[in-house]
Order: structure tokens, then sequence, then C-alpha cells
């Protein structure tokens, strides 16, 4: 299935509304777009509709950022900085992807093979200009 | 009779391991191609985060350097959190392991507070209070430090840190990642004034840094369009000003958090301390305020194990231990 939406950032909470529509039967979003496309942006309005406000930060260092609520951990992952699948593995990855929790990864291009397609939102951010985006949502 | 710690910081990327005796730093070694083909034989490129890899021979590098052996230690001290868990657990094991075989006690450090610590290296009775910058790729936080062990976090980063804020502009300009080394080196010629991209707003002692990675995406991508080579022409102008912007960001908080604290000093801790222009801000705003200013030596200011040992020394003095079965944790808190 694929669903397009076009919005300015700020009526970005539809699509994030429609992510966690989609998220209970899957756990993993990827998500696609340049830099300064508005992903981790994306990710903190995900977080928000979970009930996690204000700890939402950009794991591009740190690798992984988890969040908790109540008895629901998310998990924020970025792999901009890694190089390789074996770097992928060897910081865990698999437990994260192989899990029930969301997982919401930036930069995911290297994991796209390994990952169950059944458990996987795959969101495109494209930039139609400074304030507009068009989010391409694909899933089985 | 002094104490002799040794420490161990495997929290992300870097492998190290420091030796700590009577407060004074005896080693302090982070895992290179050099260390590893030493003691672990050959392997092509050195890999970060193979903590496991790195980790007896760093442990043995900084023994032998420090002129100590197993026997000596007093207490092992090792980052509990915040970071990546599969990291932290190959340090926390490795230990616990130390602890456990040579009955000697286990110290459990806070790696952003450890940052903290790292200024009582160079810097062993400072006034208090100190507002202290700490900025690095991933962290960006504005903290008070009223003793050497009592920190309160007066502001942070809501998205991006600075550090990331450095590199990831610079990946927009073309320079390779990380870039925030290029960014000093390039602005140093460039004019600080060329451009202007609008300052974050973000209420009180708390940082906004996604907001300008997107402004100056746009002000390169649509100037770019009227002249494809416009970001080689303005290069250096651009880094400048990108500097400037972070920087000015950055000392405008800081002078905030100063007005509201009346400090005895003001510090910078983290990677981004490196950047120059910050550096001589940061002085140039102590004199202004006649504050003292407390910058870390380079070496101590990237992710470090003498900053774990520092801060170890202090829990070792108040005999604040943990046991066995405590565990990494992954998430900030100072």
């Amino acid at each position: 299935m694929e669903e397009i939406f076009e919005l300015r950032l700020d009526e970005i909470s539809v699509v994030a509304i429609r992510i966690c529509e989609l998220l209970p039967e899957r756990n993993l979003v990827l998500l696609k777009g340049n830099l300064g496309a508005g992903k981790t942006t994306l990710v903190k309005e995900v977080c928000k509709i979970l009930g996690i406000e204000n700890e939402v930060s950009s794991p591009s260092f740190g690798l992984i950022n988890e969040y908790n609520i109540k008895n629901l951990s998310v998990f924020h992952i970025d792999l901009y900085r890694l190089n390789n699948i074996d770097e992928f593995w060897s910081i865990g990855g698999a437990d994260y992807i192989d899990s029930t929790s969301p997982c919401l990864i930036e930069w995911p291009e290297l994991i796209v093979d390994f990952v169950d397609v059944r458990k996987t939102i795959n969101v495109e951010i494209k930039n139609l200009g400074r304030e507009i985006r068009k989010y391409l949502i694909n899933y089985n | 009779m002094q104490s002799t710690l040794l420490a161990l910081e495997t929290s992300c990327d870097e492998t190290s391991a420091a030796i700590i005796s009577g407060g004074k730093i005896l080693a302090n070694i982070v895992a290179t191609q050099e260390i590893h083909s030493q003691y672990g034989g050959v392997i092509p490129e050195l890999a970060s985060r193979n903590h496991d890899l790195f980790i007896a021979s760093v442990t043995q590098e900084a023994l032998n350097k420090a002129n100590k052996e197993l026997k000596d230690l007093d207490a092992v001290a090792v980052t509990q959190g915040p970071g990546l868990l599969g990291a932290l657990l190959v340090g926390n094991t490795f230990a616990k392991g130390l602890s456990w075989g040579l009955s000697i006690p286990l110290i459990g450090v806070n790696h952003l507070q450890a940052h903290i610590s790292a200024l009582f290296i160079d810097y062993p009775n400072p006034s208090f209070p100190i507002i202290v910058l700490l900025v690095s790729g991933g962290h960006t936080q504005l903290i008070k430090i009223n003793c050497h062990t009592d920190y309160e976090l007066l502001g942070q980063t809501i998205d991006d840190a600075a550090g990331e804020a450095y590199d990831k502009t610079a990946k927009l300009l073309g320079l390779p990642y990380p870039g925030g080394q290029h960014i000093d080196r390039l602005a140093k010629t460039g004019n600080p004034n060329a451009f202007s991209f609008p300052e974050p707003k973000v209420p009180g002692l708390n940082f906004s840094f996604s907001g300008l990675k997107t402004s100056i995406l746009y002000f390169v991508n649509e100037q770019s369009l009227h002249s494809h080579d416009f970001v080689n022409r303005n290069l250096n102008d651009l880094c400048a000003s990108i500097q400037n912007t972070i920087n000015n960001y950055l000392t405008n908080k800081l002078i905030k958090a100063v007005k509201q604290h009346n400090p005895k000093g003001i510090a910078i801790v983290g990677g981004v301390s490196a950047n120059s222009d910050l550096r001589k801000r940061m002085v140039d705003l102590g004199n202004q305020i006649s504050v003292n200013v407390l910058i870390p030596k380079f070496e101590y200011c990237t992710d470090n194990a003498a900053m774990i040992a520092m801060a170890a020394h202090y829990a070792y003095e108040k005999r604040q231990f943990i046991g066995l079965e405590s565990i990494p944790f992954t998430r900030d808190m100072i």
C-alpha cells in the first residue's frame, strides 16, 4: 500500500497520526530523506502522540536513543554515522529490529534489505519548499 | 596512602582506559591502530565500537604507562551510562570481572558528569559556582557546578547537538563528515558577517539547532540556483558566517545563564571546545565580566577515560560504590 501526503510543516501531525495507526501491527518505521528534510521532527511528532514529550533529540552521535513511557520502550535510531551492515549488527541492531518495540530509524538505507517487510512502514520525505513536505508511506 | 584507580570508558565510539593515583592522571589511553597492532595483531583499519577487541590491550597499556600492576589497584571505575547498551556492556562486564577477581570495589560513573569532572584534571580547586557549556557531537547543555560533585542542569538542546550542527552544515557545503574542524579552518579566512542566518528562538536556556540546519540548506540551494558554483566561490565566507551564527547563539545563552547565576567561573567542555573561535569568545567573555575561564586540554574534551577516572576519584573519596548486580543505563541524565 502507498499513501501520499503533501503537508505544511505545521500540519505534520496528520502524517504522524497515520504512522501511529499503522504501528501496532508493525514496529519498524524507516525514515528516508535528505539532511534537513525533517526526519527528527517527524519522530518527535510520532513520539508526542505516543505520549513521549520533551526528551526526543537527534541520536546522530549516540546512534540509539531509548524513550520510555509506562511499559512501552521506543527506540529512536540514526544510522547516519554507520558505514556498513556489520557495524549495525555490532551495536546490537538485531535486538532492536527483532523486538516488538517501536523502532523509528533515520538514514535506514544500510538495513533495508535486512528487515522484515511485514513489520515495516517505509516513510520517504521530500522537500517541496521551505515549509512544504511530501510524505510517501509504504507498507504491506 | 594514595588510592590508585583504573577507569574504563566504552559508552560510544572510543575504547579508553586511564589510571589515576591521588587525584593525578598517570595514564590516559584511547584505542588507536597503533595500540591494536601492538597487542592484537593485524586489522586493516581501526573500527570504532569494537570495544571487546580493544579493552584488554588499552587496560594493559594504561597500567604499563602508569607503571602500575593490577595488584596496585584500589578500585575499578567504569562509565555506567548514558550510551549505547551493547558498548556499555563490554566495559561494565570487563570492570565487574576485575572488581570480582581482584576483590576491589566497583565505581559506576555518569558519562556526562565525567565530561564536567574533566575540568578538575587541569583545575583541581577552582572557585565555585561555575557555569559550564558542554558542547559535543551528541550533547549541548548548560550546567551549573556548585562543587566538585554537585551539578545542576540549566538547559539543553531540544533537537540536534551543536557538534552535529557543525558536522551536518559542513556536509551541506560538500565538506567531508565530520566537518566541524573544516569549518573552523576555512572560517579563519572568511567574513563572519557575509551572510546572516536567523538565530533559533527557544525560550530559557534550552537550545535548538535543527531549524538552523534547514535554513542554511535552503539558503545554499536557492543561491546555487542563481549561480551553480555559489558554494565554492563563497566557501570561506559561508563557513565563517555559519560558525559566527552557531557560536553567537551558544555564547548568548551562556551570557544569559551567567546573568541569572553570577558564577565565579565559566567553562567549556566536550569535543566542540576544539573550535578556536569559541575558545577565543570564552576567554574574551571571561575578561569582560571578570570571571575565571576554564578550558580543559583537548585530549580530556573528547570521549576519554581520564575524565571517568577524575569523577571516580571523588566517588572513591565518598566511598560511593556499586554492586556487581548493577546494570548500565542508556538514557541521558545529569
